[in-house]
């Protein structure tokens, strides 16, 4: 659908496009990461191209994709940054993909190209932990800022529960921060303070 | 001073005395009447955030009218809440707020988890969310669905007022001290 | 099949600035700092905006979010291909067949088949009654946080008509889970095709009615009109797509652009806008849901007979007789279930015009039963990131109709 696309882009940035193909209909490019905002500005501004919208940015974490070999933790190609770029005139997409890795992997910011990056940025570095180099305000987006680890990744259990915090951001001058987990496995009849109105035995 | 009714007259039943049946005859009196008024007119916090909002929706539009059972208007302000309605999931980014807000309100106050989300965390069984909110303020009623029916939140809202009426009430909090003596007879 | 702009009337110029009251600028003041706090009867679902005021003007505002995440891609990776489908109900709650057609389609791209044609013609249905719920709650909740509360019960209780038609079809009202990988679950009942042609009469009723009461009102227009503009270049630059996008004068749909299912057999028109606040957007909507009405007429006419799913034991469930009566029925049964679908490893971004914009799926499989990576692309996202960008310079009281009009929902946002 979008081979013309991809056909101008791998013109353009020969070297630093290592693999193309078209899986399931759509064109993808595996490119170096290094190059990113580059390309993300050529493709915004080019008028063969004219992709003005930036639909998706996300990551995978190949860690267990092959669960007879899995990858090291900081293995170089653990993560893929996936970006998908449109055109809403010219009706064409195209998806590039970024392998990161190591122990601290990290991107350029396309977020001066595309200002819808910020967020997606955000996104991935708060699932992942991949940093984006560049970006104006890196921090956690759906998770909170006392959160440890980062959860999408193949290595962070699904059950791992973390306590709740306290209350983050706006000053409470007169009380202070919100109160922690309290006497969880109390009935309701024992809790203190629950329920002052009521006969102790009136619940359960 | 509890508000649990003493009962003397189990222990010495010729020492009863006429006073201590008046008294309690009013307070029984006003216990219902209040606990009649209470349970008629929720004032309810839909503490929405999620999916079960639509059914909440529902319940307050009018087909399902919730209004026939008093509970209309929707009280965003947890002062003049009583009944605080967690409808959706709640998650650890959330549940301090959730406890803010329940502390927030005055008594009395009831809790109602309006979905199996706030019931017992859902199917969202992960990192992200608290697995029920009974982890963090007391509920009193739970309303399984997912979301639940209109119907079966008003069973629920009956069943609450079923307990509300159960439930003893006092004019006065107890917290505060009456220096005048009629006060100190008709409430305990 | 011409796209039209919708009129607009000519704006009052504002009054001129009374020198008698510009004192009050000299005075000094401070910053101040409002929360406006994960629970507000406004936002729907939980967003945190902590706005930094100077009088009625915004100058700074952060929104956060992140106060309904529910792990929606992690769930996803520890649930069969089926599993995950009523995970993607919840995801935008208010259109949930468009979120279970979304992700189903991905996964058959995936898997590389095609499910029959009477089946996609009831998809296209039942994603455009979705489509038309999601706009009735947009509307009523811009009513109803303006002040009016009838245009809320009457977009309602249109969506309740609605309901009622989903319940009989799907079985449930809203959380569906009503698509399957390689068709849906069941076929429309009987007398079901006439019994929603009536509902779609009455709801074009009540959304008349609530067209009435709204769009010509000046108590509604002043506040809507001229706020919450975006220009069709900011717009792209943040990603919005949706009814969003199309206020702005960007003519992209993906319905038209890259035609899914049938709808390059049915014809519509997409309405566009031109000012890009979200009085343009409230049209939009509005005029979208008389388009639907109509997309769905006339797939009704064109629906055939057939089959509703694939008759692929290793992608649908066989029918039970055969579940019960043969060895073969059975353990194909067993296999789908416990095991789930076995999708060939590869990746596909798989994309569908969502009710608030383009909903796309990304997924990555390995093989197995379950998704190895299983993303969702919310059109509410994007959109929402520029909420910023929209409220910093006006008032505070143009943030209420600019989030109303964007749509946001909690659900997908977050995931």
């Amino acid at each position: 659908m979008s081979q013309n696309a991809l056909d101008l882009f791998s013109a353009r940035f020969g070297s630093a496009v290592l693999a193309t193909g078209n899986s399931h209909g759509d064109e993808w490019a595996r490119v170096d990461g290094s190059h990113i905002a580059e390309m993300a500005r050529f493709l915004k501004q080019d008028a063969g191209l004219q992709m003005q919208l930036l639909v998706d940015l996300t990551c995978v974490d190949y860690a267990q994709f092959d669960p007879s070999a899995p990858l090291a933790l900081d293995a170089a190609d653990r993560f893929e940054v996936i970006y998908v770029f449109g055109s809403v005139t010219l009706h064409h997409r195209l998806r590039l993909k970024v392998r990161v890795g190591g122990g601290a992997p990290a991107v350029p910011s396309i977020t001066d190209v595309y200002r819808t990056a910020n967020w997606w940025e955000r996104l991935v570095w708060d699932f992942y932990g991949v940093r984006f180099d560049g970006h104006p305000d890196l921090r956690r987006i759906l998770t909170y800022d006392s959160f440890e680890g980062h959860p999408l990744r193949k290595d962070y259990p699904i059950h791992k529960r973390q306590p709740l915090t306290s209350e983050r951001g706006v000053q409470d001058l007169v009380r202070g921060p919100g109160p922690g987990q309290s006497n969880l496995h109390a009935p309701m009849s024992q809790r203190p303070g629950a329920r002052p109105n009521t006969r102790s035995d009136a619940y359960d | 001073m509890s508000s649990v009714q003493t009962n003397d007259a189990l222990l010495i039943p010729g020492l009863v005395t006429k006073l201590d049946e008046a008294e309690g005859f009013f307070t029984k009196l006003t216990s219902k009447g209040l606990g009649w008024a209470r349970a008629n007119s929720l004032f309810s916090y839909p503490f929405v955030t999620a999916c079960c909002g639509m059914e909440y929706m529902a319940t307050a539009a009018s087909r399902y009218d919730i209004a026939r059972y008093g509970a209309e208007f929707p009280r965003f302000s947890p002062r003049q809440a009583d009944l605080l309605m967690i409808v959706g999931t709640i998650n650890n980014k959330q549940a301090p707020i959730v406890r803010r807000v329940y502390e927030q309100m005055a008594e009395p106050k009831w809790v109602m988890a309006f979905g199996v989300c706030a019931s017992s965390g859902g199917f969202y069984d992960n990192y992200a969310t608290v697995p029920g909110v009974d982890q963090v303020v007391p509920v009193d009623v739970y309303v399984p669905g997912c979301p639940p029916r209109p119907e079966q939140v008003l069973d629920g809202i009956r069943l609450l007022q079923g307990k509300i009426n159960r439930e003893t009430h006092n004019p006065v909090a107890d917290r505060t001290e009456k220096k005048n003596p009629l006060f100190r007879i008709f409430s305990r | 099949m011409a796209n039209f702009h919708l009129e607009q009337r000519p704006k009052t110029p504002p009054p001129p600035v009374d020198d008698a009251l510009s004192t009050e600028q000299e005075m000094p003041t401070e910053p101040m700092q409002v929360n406006l706090g994960p629970s507000h009867p406004a936002t729907h679902g939980t967003v945190r905006i902590v706005a930094e005021l100077d009088g009625e003007v915004i100058t700074k505002a952060d929104v956060e979010i992140g106060y309904l995440h529910r792990g929606f891609e992690k769930s996803a990776e520890n649930a069969t291909w089926a599993q995950v489908l009523p995970y993607t109900d919840r995801l935008n709650y208010v259109s949930p067949l468009c979120n279970n057609v979304g992700y189903v389609m991905a996964v058959e791209k995936l898997l590389g088949i095609k499910d029959p044609e009477r089946s996609q013609y009831i998809r296209v249905i039942a994603s455009e009654i979705s489509r038309i719920t999601d706009h009735l709650t947009c509307v009523g909740a811009m009513g109803l946080e303006l002040g009016g509360f009838a245009p809320f019960i009457f977009a309602i209780e249109a969506r309740e008509l609605l309901w009622d038609r989903i319940a009989e079809l799907t079985g449930a009202r809203m959380t569906t889970a009503y698509t399957r990988i390689g068709g849906v679950a069941n076929d429309i009942p009987p007398g079901w095709a006439d019994k929603l042609k009536a509902t779609l009469v009455r709801v074009a009723e009540m959304r008349e009615e609530c067209d009435k009461l709204l769009s010509k009102n000046r108590i509604f227009v002043d506040r809507v009109r001229g706020t919450g503009i975006i220009s069709a270049e900011e717009a792209l630059d943040f990603g919005f797509t949706g009814p969003c996008l199309r206020a702005c004068g960007v003519d992209y749909d993906v319905r038209k652009a890259h035609p899914y299912l049938v709808y390059d057999r049915l014809d519509f028109v997409v309405p566009l806008g031109t000012a890009g606040d979200n009085y343009e957007r409230y049209l939009v909507r509005l005029e979208e849901m008389r388009q639907s009405e109509r997309i769905i007429l006339q797939a009704l006419d064109q629906m055939p007979e057939g089959p509703v799913i694939v008759d692929d034991w290793r992608i649908a469930l066989p029918p039970k007789p055969a579940v019960y009566g043969s060895i073969e029925g059975a353990m194909a049964h067993f296999k789908l279930v416990m095991q789930g679908v076995q999708v060939p490893a590869g990746e596909v971004y798989q994309y569908t015009e969502g009710a608030n914009g383009e909903l796309g799926f990304y997924l990555v499989s390995n093989g197995a039963g379950k998704p190895y990576r299983c993303h969702v692309r919310a059109p509410g996202f994007p959109i929402l990131s520029a909420l910023e960008h929209l409220i910093t310079g006006k008032m505070l009281a143009d943030l209420i109709p600019t989030f109303d009009s964007i749509n946001m929902i909690g659900g997908e946002v977050e995931q």
